[in-house]
């Protein structure tokens, strides 16, 4: 027990280290697998993992005893249960017991100056019922179903709390929590579920007025979603960002950029780092992610490790960049020298951790004895 | 926040009158807490 404690203390010092912008004593690997992954690895239906909560600590178990971390290794974020009595039309669970998303519109064209005037009261009263169907009903049913859905998101959250800091405990990771919370940047929480990928785009050439007071109106919400009661050493809040790539820049520039940088400087102010899942490739924006509030953790899936390592590695956090479509196509001693390159690029200096560029979704999309072969490599050679 | 589905401790106590300080010292921690839990979970669904 000693010797995991121990562990786990000079786990953090790596965390905090990193965090703080120190170099640290070696790279810190923070590998984030998929659930449903896991459960595949586990070797367990998905579908029945999934529904049952009493699942979850076993699966993790495993992936903790076969894969190096050196903090809690499993994400987990959808919940068929939910979606199901929510009668979800933007979460659906597919054959094989995946949640898949299809595109779906939330709010309609001309319900823009409603949501611009507030909200919360447009999501409550319009957003909700259009894409979670059973909430389309008579007030009374509405209300049962909402405290059942609560009650559901309360179980899934504490089950997932409890068992990685159980785990955390057993294998000594690293006290710190990269996943706080999880608020969406205001454009992309317009786009993603309330106009949609389609709609959004027309929207920002014919509208653009009424997306930029939309977005605007929406990121006092996003904020008070990321802010922390207590903020915690070693925390962050997780924002996946999706629709800028797709995006000309003045666009960018105009709509997505101020009110996503107000986001991460409110956060900042209140001494939590955002940890930015930087999907697709964003090298266009780089020097617009330099702006952003010191030691700002930056996600990488896409793009140029060393022009990224260049423009913002002095200042912020980089980590993934690691391509995950390697571990499925190449043998180990490939992978490993893949990690031994991208490793060559991003660690010099600090402000480094290891991560792959995306989470591996499946078993079958990926070998997990290279997952092995390249965690416990890093883990044994990547020491500054 | 401009919305007639969250109220803050400030404003739920406008709206009850009747809440002594004693009231109030031992209930608005979790009040409020329950309404900023209801908060975070509405916005879950819409990411």
């Amino acid at each position: 027990m000693a010797d995991v404690a121990a562990l786990a203390q000079e786990r953090t010092q790596l965390m905090a280290d990193v965090l703080a912008g120190r170099i640290p004593k070696r790279v810190p690997v923070v590998p984030a697998l998929t659930y449903e992954f896991s459960v595949q690895y586990a070797g367990m239906d998905l579908m029945s993992a999934a529904w049952n909560l009493e699942n979850f600590e076993p699966v993790c178990d495993r992936i903790c005893q076969d894969f190096y971390a050196d903090y809690f290794p499993v994400i987990h974020l959808r919940f068929p249960a939910l979606y199901k009595t929510l009668g979800a039309k933007n979460w659906i669970m597919g054959s094989q017991g995946f949640m898949q998303h299809p595109e779906v519109v939330g709010l309609l064209e001309e319900e823009y100056d409603e949501f611009i005037s507030s909200p919360y009261d447009c999501i409550m009263e319009k957003i909700l019922p259009r894409i979670y169907t059973n909430l389309d009903t008579d007030p009374q049913t509405r209300s049962i179903t909402m405290a059942k859905a609560f009650k559901i998101f309360n179980d899934e959250f504490g089950n997932i709390g409890m068992v990685a800091a159980k785990l955390s405990r057993k294998y000594g990771y690293a006290n710190a929590n990269l996943f706080t919370a999880a608020p969406s940047a205001p454009f992309d929480f317009v786009a993603d579920q309330l106009r949609g990928f389609r709609n959004i785009m027309k929207d920002v050439r014919r509208i653009p007025d009424k997306v930029e007071a939309a977005v605007k109106a929406v990121t006092p919400l996003l904020i008070k979603m990321g802010t922390p009661a207590a903020p915690a050493p070693n925390s962050a809040v997780f924002m996946p960002l999706h629709m800028a790539p797709y995006m000309r820049e003045k666009d960018f520039a105009r709509l997505y950029w101020p009110t996503f940088k107000e986001c991460v400087e409110a956060f900042a102010e209140m001494g939590i780092p955002t940890l930015l899942f930087v999907e697709q490739d964003w090298m266009r924006f780089l020097d617009y992610l330099y702006e952003l509030p010191e030691n700002t953790i930056m996600w990488f899936e896409y793009g140029d490790p060393k022009l990224s390592k260049e423009k913002v590695g002095s200042k912020h956090i980089i980590t993934g960049f690691y391509p995950v479509t390697f571990l499925y196509t190449e043998t180990a001693v490939e992978c490993i020298d893949k990690a031994k390159e991208v490793i060559d690029i991003l660690a010099p200096g600090g402000r480094y951790y290891f991560n792959f560029d995306k989470s591996p979704l499946t078993l079958g999309s990926v070998n997990p004895e290279n997952i092995k072969a390249v965690l416990d490599y890093v883990a044994q050679n990547a020491n500054y | 926040m401009q919305t007639k589905y969250y109220k803050t401790w400030e404003e739920y106590k406008a709206q009850h009158p009747e809440i002594s300080k004693r009231e109030e010292k031992a209930m608005a921690a979790r009040m409020q807490g329950y309404e900023e839990a209801m908060f975070a979970f509405v916005m879950f669904l819409l990411i």
